[in-house]
């Protein structure tokens, strides 16, 4: 007998000895799914883009969520948002148990969900979180079907840096390919029996992917104060570097490196630290090169955004190195994060957006919502007017004008006689007053100009004034709210805009 | 018997006009051959192939023949043929008014015209009258006629210009493409010129009436057509009682407001936004800012369109309280030129470095088809909404980097397309000379280019880009550097 032949039995027996062990991983780990994936059964009713009293027809979706300890549920946030009531299912079986918001990030994406009855969760064991991402290999999505199990294969394709659902943060998203059919409802994916990211978004068979980095990130912060919360993000706009005669221009030598810093945005981190035409050279120690990428120690090759989001605080001090007018300065830069309230035109407005019924005029805040709600080509079709704001205009917000008032419609009644056309008009000011949000609106109509309220339009609107009776204002609105079934006349912001950047007035 | 039958035989051959009791106009109604060639605004140092294209005309008094400008623009030949005549005429355009869709040309040997009687003109047609379009519509060669009824009276948009609005009349004749520049008659009387349709309306066509004839004649008559008069002024209605009492206006009292003044225009430094307008040329304006003009209302901005520059407008405005009396010097508006569509003239641009510039014009964004929605947001920001909200861009011409031609001396950079240039090397950009000028006088190793948003900007080594300049023009093809 040959020696392979005397070998072969022995192989066969490693090889017959591993796939038990391979297998009995495989139903550990299944284990591990049915006792932590939980499925979300969610009714949402997004509000009327033209009447932003009513709650549009409920619609229905179904998520999933995973159980990640103190009976807390790990979701998306895109999943949830809206959502009027929720209700879980536990081992693919509806419960009758209502869900509530804990906790929710839109910077990253992320919620936390409980449930008020404990023994909703009986047989329930929360998951772990792997320490980190892996880099290849095959992972497994799960989710419940019916009362079926599903656990599909997805194989690690790359990593990109992108940025969340609706916010300025950037940070590395995980890419697979995938057996799951129609994912993307915030399906865990596992290692073995550890979480490793959440997916939020998927076309055929391609998944993007919340990778645990940040999923632990988020849980270690929600415990925090106010403060400690949140994700930073540098804020700035910036273009790649390569074009030699640039570079040279601004006083590089040699093969550009390095990106080029375009606009810093007031109230970002970088305001008062970057300036326009700064190469930024390194990042926290990082060197950057001229595409925007660093090197991360197991990630590889990502954008610089995510080394501030993955590693860093809102509140650290980082040190970075640009090249201002051929000079190399080391500088600190304070990290904060990027909230909405410092966008002009926000990209997403928790809850009601904030509207005001004056005398039938119809003033509310513009959002992106408002600029969507005009379909998959809004960014053609929307009104040229507010299409410029957003993209041209963000620029314009200061201290004392935070965000775009705009007239959409008028109800008509004999009070606004002359004014039933107008539709989508940015309004500048209110009886002199500067408008930059729905509080300036009441409080602008509380001291009208002798005996008028004056609403002076933007330049490019079709008419440069509305002017309204002042005395019979207040019955004329109540008319007209009976009339057109308004229950309120005002809705405010639900929570005040952060504050901005105090005194650096950015260079956008 | 063969003389009855001879002159049925010829009754026939007359054809609809005889029968119409139109016999003896046809003499006077002209098919134009226009053999046109127009810019490409896309590629600019290049042309179009050359279009033929038809239409109408008519002779009038004083050797020449009357039709729509857009018959005969961007010519390169215009060929008259006339009534049962096969000889084609060459001929030459003597006045055109781009922004009336109105021309009037000629033969070329004026021997042609001494046996054509010219047709007269008549007014305004009644509402509801009748009227017939002669012309030689899209179909056939000879001449011919439709009958229909007076419609509407009421101003429109020029569709020649896109920016002009003017008195029109509206029938249901059949007005076809052909028609175009042809005489529409009553009781042998020229009462209009036919001029466009409404494609998405069946049985709408319109015609260009007397009162913007007429303006068009006495324009020329001094030898150059000047074009309208602009007042230069955006109102809006009143009909709510609040502003009114807000104004100070007494019971009865009706007006517009003034809501812009544009700048350079015949209102500038006379009319004031916030002016209250009470009467013009001695007419009261209503709260919606019209005027009684014979049976019908027409917005008080007709007036002024039936004057010539040079006139002088009056206007009755309540200002601060005070009634005032002010007398406007009426003048055009070029400045507002780039908003209409061009005629008769080539592409401004200049290439340098391999990048294309150019002036921002309509012409520009209509390359992108439906250009209102599909021209990038960049150039609509700027020819839109721009100068409502900075005024003072109005009278300037802005340039746009429209694209790169690559080459070494530009390839390995973040160029846009499409981005409208500020500033030159720190120069503010007024217009593309001024570009050239910033481009072609500096001095320093680099060639900054800054553009209107989010702070983008270009550098190209100067000395490399000088150096290839020829060669990049060899190599794409391009004859000329620039057409200023």
């Amino acid at each position: 007998m040959s020696r392979l032949a005397a070998l072969a039995p022995a192989l066969a027996l490693l090889v017959v000895a591993h796939a038990p062990a391979r297998a009995q991983a495989a139903v550990e780990s299944r284990a591990v799914y049915q006792r932590g994936v939980v499925g979300l059964e969610i009714t949402f009713q997004a509000w009327d883009a033209d009447r932003p009293w009513t709650k549009n027809t409920p619609g229905f979706r179904d998520a999933t969520a995973v159980l990640v300890g103190d009976g807390r549920l790990l979701t998306t946030a895109q999943m949830v948002d809206q959502a009027t009531f929720m209700q879980i299912s536990t081992f693919g079986k509806p419960r009758s148990v209502e869900a509530r918001i804990l906790e929710i990030d839109h910077d990253v994406n992320l919620a936390l969900l409980t449930v008020d009855q404990p023994d909703a969760l009986e047989g329930l064991e929360p998951v772990r979180l792997a320490k980190g991402t892996p880099t290849s290999g095959v992972l497994r999505s799960v989710r419940w079907h019916g009362q079926q199990l599903e656990s599909a294969a997805s194989r690690i394709t790359r990593f990109v840096v992108e940025r969340s659902w609706a916010s300025r943060v950037e940070h590395a998203f995980l890419h697979m390919r995938t057996d799951l059919n129609g994912g993307g409802w915030s399906e865990p994916v596992f290692d073995g029996d550890q979480l490793v990211a959440i997916t939020v978004s998927q076309s055929e068979e391609n998944s993007r992917s919340i990778p645990v980095e940040i999923l632990s990130a988020f849980l270690e912060r929600v415990d925090e104060p106010d403060q400690q919360r949140g994700f930073p993000t540098l804020g700035i706009l910036w273009q790649v570097n390569r074009d030699a005669a640039v570079a040279g221009f601004l006083g590089q030598a040699g093969e550009p490196t390095g990106i080029l810093v375009r606009q810093v945005p007031w109230g970002s981190s970088g305001c008062g630290v970057l300036k326009a035409r700064d190469i930024l050279l390194e990042l926290d120690g990082e060197p950057i090169d001229a595409e925007g990428y660093f090197t991360h120690p197991r990630l590889g090759q990502l954008k610089f955004n995510h080394l501030v989001a993955e590693s860093h605080r809102k509140g650290d001090v980082i040190s970075v190195k640009v090249l201002r007018e051929g000079q190399v300065r080391k500088l600190d830069m304070l990290l904060r994060d990027y909230p909405d309230g410092l966008d002009l035109i926000p990209s997403y407005t928790a809850g009601s957006p904030p509207y005001a019924i004056a005398g039938g005029l119809v003033l509310r805040e513009l959002d992106l919502s408002y600029l969507a709600s005009w379909g998959k080509d809004w960014s053609k079709i929307a009104p040229i007017q507010l299409l410029a704001r957003y993209y041209f205009g963000q620029e314009a917000q200061t201290a004392d004008r935070r965000r775009t008032i705009v007239l959409t419609a008028v109800l008509p009644s004999p009070y606004n006689l002359g004014y039933q056309d107008l539709r989508e008009e940015v309004v500048e000011r209110i009886n002199g007053r500067t408008i930059g949000g729905i509080p300036d609106v009441v409080a602008a109509l509380a001291a009208p100009l002798s005996g008028f309220h004056v609403f002076d339009l933007a330049r490019d609107s079709t008419r440069g004034q509305v002017v309204l009776d002042a005395a019979t204002f207040a019955a004329a609105t109540a008319e007209i709210l009976e009339l057109y079934g308004v229950p309120a006349a005002v809705r405010l912001p639900a929570t005040p805009l952060p504050p901005g950047g105090g005194e650096c007035s950015g260079e956008f | 018997m063969r003389c009855l039958i001879v002159l049925w035989v010829l009754a026939v051959a007359a054809g609809p006009v005889a029968a119409a009791g139109l016999a003896g106009l046809e003499a006077s109604v002209v098919r134009i051959v226009n053999f046109s060639q127009r810019g490409d605004w896309a590629s600019p140092w290049e042309l179009d192939p050359v279009a033929e294209s038809a239409g109408s005309g008519f002779v009038i008094d004083g050797g020449l023949v009357m039709t729509n400008a857009h018959v005969v623009s961007d010519s390169r030949q215009l060929l008259i043929y006339f009534h049962n005549d096969p000889v084609p005429h060459v001929a030459e355009v003597v006045h055109i008014g781009h922004d009336c869709d109105l021309a009037l040309v000629r033969p070329l040997d004026p021997a042609v015209m001494a046996a054509v009687p010219p047709l007269q003109f008549g007014g305004l047609p009644e509402l509801g009258s009748t009227v017939d379009t002669l012309g030689y519509p899209a179909g056939g060669l000879q001449v011919s006629s439709t009958r229909g009824v007076v419609s509407r009276i009421e101003e429109q948009l020029y569709v020649h210009s896109a920016k002009d609005v003017h008195a029109t009349v509206q029938t249901d004749a059949a007005i076809n493409s052909g028609n175009s520049g042809g005489p529409v008659v009553q009781e042998e009387r020229v009462v209009g010129v036919a001029f466009q349709a409404n494609l998405g309306q069946e049985n709408v066509g319109f015609f260009i009436p007397d009162e913007v004839i007429h303006r068009f004649l006495r324009d020329v008559e001094d030898g150059t057509y000047e074009g309208y008069p602009e007042l230069g002024i955006a109102v809006s209605g009143l009909e709510n009682p609040a502003p009114r009492a807000r104004a100070g206006m007494t019971e009865g009292e009706s007006g517009a407001r003034v809501d812009r003044v544009y700048r350079l225009s015949s209102a500038d430094g006379l009319v004031r936004e916030g002016d209250i307008v009470l009467r013009v040329n001695g007419q009261t304006v209503a709260n919606d800012g019209s005027v009684a003009d014979g049976k019908l209302r027409i917005p008080f901005g007709l007036l002024v369109d039936r004057m010539l520059i040079g006139d002088s407008v009056a206007m009755h405005i309540l200002r601060d309280g005070a009634r005032l009396d002010l007398l406007v010097p009426l003048k055009g508006l070029p400045s507002m030129d780039s908003q209409g569509n061009f005629y008769d003239r080539a592409p401004r641009y200049f290439v340098y470095g391999g990048l294309v510039f150019v002036a921002l014009d309509r012409e520009v964004l209509k390359t992108y088809g439906d250009w209102f929605y599909e021209a990038p947001k960049e150039l609509l920001h700027e020819f839109i909404v721009r100068p409502l909200l900075e005024p003072e861009l109005l009278g300037q011409e802005r340039v746009v980097l429209l694209r790169r031609l690559r080459h070494p001396v530009n390839s390995d950079t973040a160029w846009h397309r499409n981005q409208i240039v500020e500033r030159v090397n720190g120069r503010p950009i007024d217009s593309l000379n001024t570009l050239v000028e910033a481009l072609e006088q500096h001095q320093g190793d680099y060639q900054l280019i800054e553009f209107a948003t989010a702070r983008r900007f270009g550098v190209l080594d100067r000395r490399k880009a000088n150096a290839a300049h020829a060669e990049i023009l060899e190599r794409y093809g391009i004859q000329r550097d620039r057409n200023l």
